[in-house]
């Protein structure tokens, strides 16, 4: 029957699909990647040549723009007030490396408990109970912006280590639950009831059981999390004024001055910072592998 | 080793009644199977041996001991999975060493590694100790899931449907190695399995299990020979058994399938066929084994079309006809007879088996 | 005229070769079964044939038309797959009647056809029931149905009845039996269980570690077994293996601890013939070994490990040192475990067997 309606396909075609996928996927890779490159291809120009109408690639190359890290920089490159400014940029780095390190941490052990719960125990209006926590991401950060600002000034959380701690944990939840649960979700609970005949209480089944099989789950939430804290800027910006400056805004102010965009500073800075998540999701990679359990169950 | 025994035991899950009332008597050592379908309570009833369910009435006890008293650790069983349930991180050494690094256990070190070995050796999987599971074909899993109970020497083995995952031949293989595995180790073991030739082939007893009620419990050869009713009958033994809905007729009469067939029984039937409570009403079982075929007429036979033939190797399934009525004959396997041709059937008469088509009970 | 054909089909995956050098011609309206235990390559060929896998060398050839270059959709087979594979969002009837609106056929000529599938299956009544609400069987009959509804030429079946509790595979395989003698198609049938495959099968391809093994009836294939993979795998229990050597002109030497056994002079004449007195495997099926409980001079001696009583007939299983032999027998025969029992094999039913090709001496 199916001959009435049959239409032959040729070699050729297979051979077009896989080059225009091919094109596709450069295409992808050039528009994510090429930003990056350009940043580093500023970040070594300076000032005259970052406003050369002819964008040039090759050109002399100057580490003039790194320097502010260090306070060594030319003031005439970089404006007024950054040649000095280490301080600034080296605190800012550690602060946010402690705050992005810790509000990780915290988002994994909280979420990560609370997902185990919620896969493996019976409860009514569990469906709502997700929904709600899933609910706290649905907002555009900027509409609590206001009363979150309002309420950490009348709390004394205002520029706080804690008041962050709470704030960049509490937009994590969401993530951490939902991604760890559909992760235990895929642990048959026969696993934890065959440690538990065994003589395992229910928490070291827990941690020496379930918890190795879900690496893959505990990478992918710990990358989500750090990269969300890590590039905050708007509260970063209205909830630490003074002491609790963070990179982001650090970058911003140290990057516009009296005479405009600073670029090349831009450039160098925002280069470095990338750098830590970088290294930290390649460390990472090979735990975010979801083979782990795959193929040991098949029933 | 001890004896399991349930007294009217009943789980229900929120409106689901599992287990009905449950009367079970499993002895000191014995391997005991529960077979039924998909859905029968088969698992529930593993679950509140092992205290992972708890039971809503009746009671449980392991040994001496009511069970409702005592955790899973603390009753002392290992449960065999039908999906393996090796940990996916460990290697083979190791999954089978983690029972005996629990809590409760603490045994020491030479001693883990020598009864890993034991058991390694039992099962035949040595050369895989240090083998990741990823690595492993599905009967050597199961194997390893096997050890893995066994390291810990519990006094109850609990396995569900341990083999239905795997190939039918490395089923057949199994199934004896597991046997004599629990005949060597003398544990009480409870098996379950929707299978009713594992039944067969394992059990010291078994009890048959549908929608939450053990209809029989005997030994396999009981349970074959004189089903309780209708519903064991036709689960118990492959290929089925034939039925025939029947009518007493006379003495030695008996007229099947509504008069389309007249069956002649000989002298010696009359006594049974006079103790039947009823006259109308009736199935006839007769299992495959039991219906004889010949080439010329004669008084207690009667006559039948052939369909087909089925080779098996070691037996025929001859298929055959009567009205709307297909049955079944089994048969040497140098037997021949040519599609649509007529023979001539009879039945051996101590294999009849009547029942009550209302109430489904062997009569 | 063949209506499939594999010529030297060969299919990897990485660096696992999956399937083997593929030989095979299947004429139109056969039922074949592809026989063999998990991993041995029999779904990856159902597959190329289909069209869901490519082969990296040979040709597969549908009704004469080469179709290596073709999709799926445009070599006319209907696929069941073992997990059925069934759309949980639609009923049974949009599950039936999707492969048509595919090919954009008319409201009424659909209807029409599924119908028809329907009547065949007998599942009228659950056409306006969704997946999540049917039984194994059921599934099973619309995952039928929807291969059936294009009329396909080839019928391709996965492992149609793993899914099924054991009581409903001999109902269902005589269904699909039933189905295939009344539409005529040509069916492939996969399957691990050679019970199923001796029940339903024309010809049987038996497939190994990724090679088919042979192909032939299933009569000539229990009485004729090419090789010793095939002779075990197929019977139930499977044949008995003993390795030995020629002892004189009429004993052959077991290796059962030195057990002897009189044979007949045509195997003599056999292994002669091929020079292998030294070391040879002796098969005999379980039902061709009678068991005695007194001595008897042209058997030897076996202990009784566990006897399977199965219903209509016994599986004896015996041991000597590290061998075991299974023995089928009549329900009646009582033994015990411990018990010893002298194994009498049907002298004309041995056969010697070469260890390393594998193959019978004939």
């Amino acid at each position: 029957m199916a001959q009435a309606i049959r239409k032959k396909r040729k070699k050729g075609i297979k051979v077009v699909g896989t080059v225009v996928i091919f094109i596709m996927i450069a295409v992808v890779f050039v528009t994510y990647v090429f930003p990056i490159f350009w940043m580093g291809v500023t970040a070594l120009k300076t000032k005259v040549q970052i406003f050369d109408p002819k964008p040039t690639i090759i050109f002399k190359p100057t580490i003039n723009n790194f320097k502010v890290f260090l306070g060594t920089a030319e003031s005439g490159e970089v404006g007024a007030g950054r040649a000095g400014a280490a301080t600034s940029f080296i605190g800012a780095m550690g602060r946010s490396i402690l705050m992005t390190s810790c509000v990780t941490l915290l988002s994994l052990i909280l979420g990560t408990m609370a997902a185990y719960i919620l896969s493996r125990y019976k409860m009514a209006a569990k469906e709502d109970l997700m929904f709600v926590i899933l609910s706290t991401r649905m907002l555009p950060p900027i509409v609590v912006l206001v009363p979150i600002s309002l309420l950490f000034t009348n709390l004394g959380l205002k520029d706080t280590f804690l008041g962050f701690l709470l704030l960049y944990t509490m937009f994590n939840m969401a993530f951490s639950v939902w991604i760890m649960k559909s992760f235990f979700d895929d642990v048959p609970f026969s696993f934890e009831e065959a440690a538990m005949c065994d003589g395992y209480t229910r928490l070291r089944a827990f941690l020496k059981v379930v918890l190795p099989m879900v690496k893959p789950g505990l990478a992918a939430t710990a990358i989500f999390c750090s990269i969300l804290v890590w590039n905050e800027f708007l509260f970063a910006i209205v909830i630490g004024t003074r002491k609790w400056v963070f990179m982001p805004p650090t970058i911003y102010t140290m990057s516009y001055g009296s005479e405009g965009v600073i670029w090349g500073v831009l450039a160098a800075s925002s280069l470095i910072y990338i750098i830590p998540v970088v290294v930290f999701v390649y460390l990472v990679r090979k735990n975010l592998l979801r083979g782990i359990t795959f193929g040991v169950i098949r029933g | 080793m001890p004896s399991i025994v349930f007294k009217d035991v009943v789980k229900t899950f929120g409106k689901v009644t599992a287990l009905k009332g449950i009367d079970l008597n499993i002895k000191e050592g014995e391997f005991f199977v529960l077979v039924g379908p998909t859905g029968a309570g088969k698992t529930t009833t593993l679950r509140v041996v092992s205290g992972l369910e708890k039971i809503d009435s009746g009671e449980i006890f392991i040994g001496e001991e009511n069970a409702a008293e005592f955790s899973p650790a603390e009753r002392d069983v290992a449960f065999v999975y039908q999906s393996f349930s090796l940990y996916p991180q460990l290697t083979v050494r190791k999954n089978l060493e983690f029972p005996l690094r629990s809590p409760l256990y603490r045994e020491k070190e030479e001693e883990i590694k020598e009864r890993v070995e034991m058991v390694a050796n039992l099962l035949h999987i040595t050369p895989l100790l240090d083998r990741m599971p990823d690595a492993l074909s599905g009967g050597e899993m199961q194997r390893v899931g096997i050890g893995r109970a066994i390291v810990r020497k519990p006094q109850i083995f609990l396995m569900d449907e341990p083999l239905s995952d795997l190939d039918a031949k490395l089923r057949e293989e199994l199934r004896v190695e597991l046997r004599q595995i629990q005949l060597d180790l003398k544990t009480t073991t409870l098996y379950v399995t929707h299978d009713q030739m594992e039944a067969m082939s394992m059990g010291d007893r078994v009890a048959v299990l549908n929608e939450g009620v053990v209809h029989q419990i005997g030994t396999p050869k009981e349970v074959y020979r004189n089903p309780a009713d209708l519903f064991i009958a036709g689960f118990i033994g492959n290929p089925k058994m034939n039925f025939f809905d029947c009518k007493v007729a006379g003495d030695t009469a008996l007229e099947l399938d509504g008069g389309l067939l007249q069956l002649n029984l000989s002298e010696k039937c009359t006594d049974r066929i006079s103790g039947l409570s009823k006259k109308e009403g009736l199935i006839l079982g007769v299992r495959p084994e039991a219906v004889k075929i010949h080439g010329e007429e004669a008084p207690c036979r009667f006559e039948a079309a052939v369909l087909f033939l089925e080779h098996f190797g070691s037996m025929n399934i001859v298929n055959m006809q009567i009205g709307e009525r297909i049955f079944k004959a089994r048969t040497r396997p140098t037997f021949s007879v040519e599609p649509k041709s007529r023979v001539w059937i009879e039945l051996d008469e101590e294999s009849l088996l009547f029942f009550d088509s209302e109430t489904g009970k062997a009569l | 005229m063949s209506m499939i054909r594999l010529v030297n089909m060969t299919k990897r995956f990485g660096k696992t070769v999956a399937v083997k050098n593929a030989n095979l011609e299947i004429e139109k309206g056969e039922f074949v079964v592809f026989l063999g235990p998990s991993g041995c390559g029999k779904t990856t060929t159902l597959r190329c044939i289909a069209g869901l896998e490519d082969p990296e060398e040979g040709e597969v050839y549908i009704d004469e038309e080469l179709v290596n270059d073709l999709p799926t959709l445009d070599r006319d087979v209907g696929f069941v797959f073992q997990h059925y594979a069934l759309f949980p969002h639609m009923t049974a009837y949009q599950n039936i009647s999707f492969p048509l609106r595919a090919m954009k056929q008319k409201k009424s000529d659909i209807e029409k056809e599924v119908m028809r599938v329907a009547e065949l299956l007998r599942i009228k009544d659950i056409l306006q029931l969704k997946p999540s609400h049917l039984s194994g069987g059921d599934l099973q009959s619309v995952a039928l149905a929807r291969a059936l509804v294009i009329k396909p030429k080839v019928f391709l079946l996965d492992e149609p009845l793993s899914t099924l509790d054991a009581e409903f595979r001999e109902e269902a395989r005589t269904m699909i039996k039933k189905i295939h003698l009344e539409i005529g198609s040509t069916t492939i049938y996969v399957t691990h269980d050679q019970m199923e495959a001796m029940a339903i099968a024309d010809r049987i391809v038996t497939m190994n570690l990724g090679e088919i093994q042979q192909i032939e009836t299933p009569e000539y294939i229990y009485h004729n077994p090419v090789n010793m993979f095939v002779a075990n795998f197929l019977g139930s229990p499977g044949m008995n293996f003993i390795e030995c050597s020629l002892k004189n002109s009429n004993t052959l030497k077991l290796g059962l601890d030195g057990k002897e056994l009189k044979v007949n002079d045509a195997i003599v004449k056999k292994i002669r013939a091929v020079g292998k007195e030294k070391s040879m495997v002796m098969g005999v099926r379980p039902e061709d070994i009678k068991l005695n409980p007194k001595k008897d001079a042209n058997g030897f001696d076996m202990e009784v490990t566990i006897v399977e009583e199965l219903g209509p007939e016994n599986i004896v299983n015996l041991r000597s040192g590290e061998h075991i032999l299974k023995v089928l027998t009549e329900p009646d025969v009582l033994l015990k475990t411990g018990e010893t029992v002298w194994a009498v094999p049907d002298k004309d039913r041995i056969r010697i067997f070469d260890p390393q090709t594998q193959k019978e001496i004939l």
